[in-house]
C-alpha cells in the first residue's frame, strides 16, 4: 500500500483525537511535513472536526413532554383498571383450577365422604351440587369408571394447559425474577428441613 | 455502575408514573435528536419519540441495570427507528438546504460555530444529511449526543472497532466531499 494511503487511513482519527505527540504518529507527522496532498487532507480533516463539534442538534417542540406524559398515565390508569376486572391471564387459570377442584370433590363417592370424620364439608360437597352430583355418577355408572375418569382428566388437562400456555404468552423478566426468588425460598425452606430431619433422634 | 438516574429509573419501575416523567424530561431531547437523525422528519420523529416512550414504559421492569438507563433507552430508540424507517423507506423527506440554514441560524450563538465559516459549515452538515445512516447514527450519537465509542458500540450493537471505523469512514468521506466542492468552486471560476 503506498505510503499517502496508509497516512490517510490514519488521519481522520489522528485529527479527531487532537493530533497528539504520541511517538506512535511520529512517522504520520514527518509525512505530512513533507507531502503537501496529505498535509491539504488534514487541513480538510480539521475543517471537517470543527464542524461536526458544532453539529446543532434539533430541539423537540415544548408540548412533546406532555404528550409523552399522558400518554404513558393514561395507559397505566387502564393497566390498573383492566387488574380489577381481572385480565385473561389470571381469570382463564384460575377458572381451570376451580373447575378441577370442583370436579375432584364432586367425583369423590358419597359413602367415601360419609365414611370419614368430616360431617359439615361432606355435607356441603354432597348437597350443594347434588343434581350435577346425580348425573355426574349416572354417567360414571354409564361410561364405566375408566372411560369417565379419562374423560374428565382430558378437560383438566386441557383447560389447565390452555390456561397456563396463556400466562405464559405474557410473561416478561419480572416473572422470571419472581419464580427465580420463589425458587431460592423453596430451595432454602426445603434445606433447613433436610437439615432439621437429620438431627433429628 | 453509577448513573444519576438510577434512583428515578427504580420508582418508574415500581410504577411511578411522576419518576418516569422525570426520566422523560432528562432525556427526551437526546431520544428526539436521535430519532431525527434516522427518520429527518420532524413530526415523524416526534411520533416515533411518544413510540419509543411508551415501549420504554412497557419495558422498564425488564431493565436489569446492566448498562446505564440512557444506553438501554437508546438502543430501544435505535430499533424502533430503523424498523419505522423501513416502513416509511418509500416516502422518506430529505433535508432541504433552507433546513440547514435554520440550523445554522441556531447555532450561532456559539461562540466557535461563529467563528467557523458558515457556508463551509452549511454545506457539511448538508452532507452529514447525505451520508448513509450508519455514518448519521454514529456521527450525531458521538458529537451531538457525545457517547463514547463504547456506550455507542452498545446502543448500537456493534463492535468497538466498527463504531471507530464507520466514524472515520465518515469523517473522511466528509473530507473528500469538501475537497470536491473546492476543486469544483475551483474550477467554476
Amino acid at each position: 500500500m503506498p505510503l499517502c494511503e496508509q497516512i490517510r487511513r490514519q488521519l481522520p482519527q489522528y485529527v479527531a483525537d487532537g493530533e497528539p505527540m504520541q511517538a506512535a504518529y511520529s512517522g504520520l507527522r514527518e509525512h505530512l511535513r513533507v507531502c503537501p496532498t496529505c498535509r491539504a487532507f488534514a487541513a480538510r480533516l480539521r475543517l471537517v472536526e470543527g464542524a461536526l463539534r458544532t453539529y446543532p442538534s434539533v430541539s423537540p417542540a415544548p408540548e412533546m413532554a406532555e404528550k409523552i406524559i399522558c400518554s404513558f398515565s393514561s395507559e397505566s390508569q387502564a393497566r390498573q383498571e383492566e387488574w380489577r376486572i381481572l385480565p385473561w391471564d389470571v381469570w382463564v387459570p384460575v377458572l381451570a383450577f376451580a373447575l378441577a377442584v370442583m370436579i375432584a370433590l364432586m367425583s369423590i363417592p358419597s359413602e367415601l365422604l360419609s365414611a370419614t370424620a368430616a360431617p359439615e364439608w361432606g355435607t356441603v360437597v354432597i348437597n350443594w351440587p347434588s343434581a350435577i352430583g346425580a348425573w355426574l355418577n349416572s354417567l360414571r355408572l354409564q361410561l364405566g369408571e375408566g372411560q369417565f375418569w379419562a374423560i374428565w382428566i382430558g378437560i383438566f388437562a386441557t383447560t389447565a394447559g390452555l390456561g397456563i400456555s396463556l400466562s405464559l404468552s405474557n410473561w416478561t423478566p419480572k416473572h422470571s425474577q419472581s419464580l427465580d426468588r420463589l425458587e431460592t425460598g423453596v430451595t432454602d425452606v426445603a434445606a433447613r428441613l433436610w437439615d432439621h430431619g437429620r438431627r433429628a433422634p | 455502575m453509577n448513573d444519576p438516574l438510577a434512583d428515578l429509573v427504580v420508582h418508574s419501575q415500581r410504577g411511578d408514573a411522576d419518576a418516569f416523567a422525570g426520566l422523560v424530561a432528562q432525556t427526551q431531547g437526546g431520544v428526539y435528536n436521535l430519532a431525527y437523525n434516522v427518520l429527518r422528519n420532524y413530526e415523524d420523529a416526534q411520533d416515533i419519540t411518544q413510540e419509543i416512550y411508551m415501549r420504554a414504559w412497557r419495558a422498564l421492569p425488564g431493565f436489569r441495570g446492566e448498562a446505564k438507563f440512557t444506553t438501554w433507552l437508546y438502543r430501544l430508540a435505535v430499533n424502533t427507528c430503523l424498523n419505522k424507517r423501513r416502513q416509511l423507506r418509500t416516502q422518506l423527506n430529505i433535508v432541504d438546504s433552507d433546513e440547514v440554514l435554520q440550523r445554522l441560524a441556531t447555532a450561532e450563538s456559539d461562540p466557535v460555530a461563529a467563528a467557523l465559516d458558515k457556508e463551509r459549515a452549511a454545506y457539511l452538515w448538508a452532507a452529514v444529511d447525505r451520508l448513509p445512516e450508519k455514518y448519521r447514527l454514529v456521527i450525531g450519537l458521538f458529537y451531538q449526543e457525545q457517547r463514547s465509542y463504547q456506550e455507542i458500540a452498545e446502543i448500537l450493537s456493534l463492535p468497538l472497532g466498527t463504531v471507530k471505523a464507520h466514524l472515520n469512514r465518515a469523517r473522511e468521506a466528509l473530507a473528500q466531499s469538501l475537497g470536491q466542492d473546492r476543486e469544483g468552486n475551483d474550477a467554476s471560476m
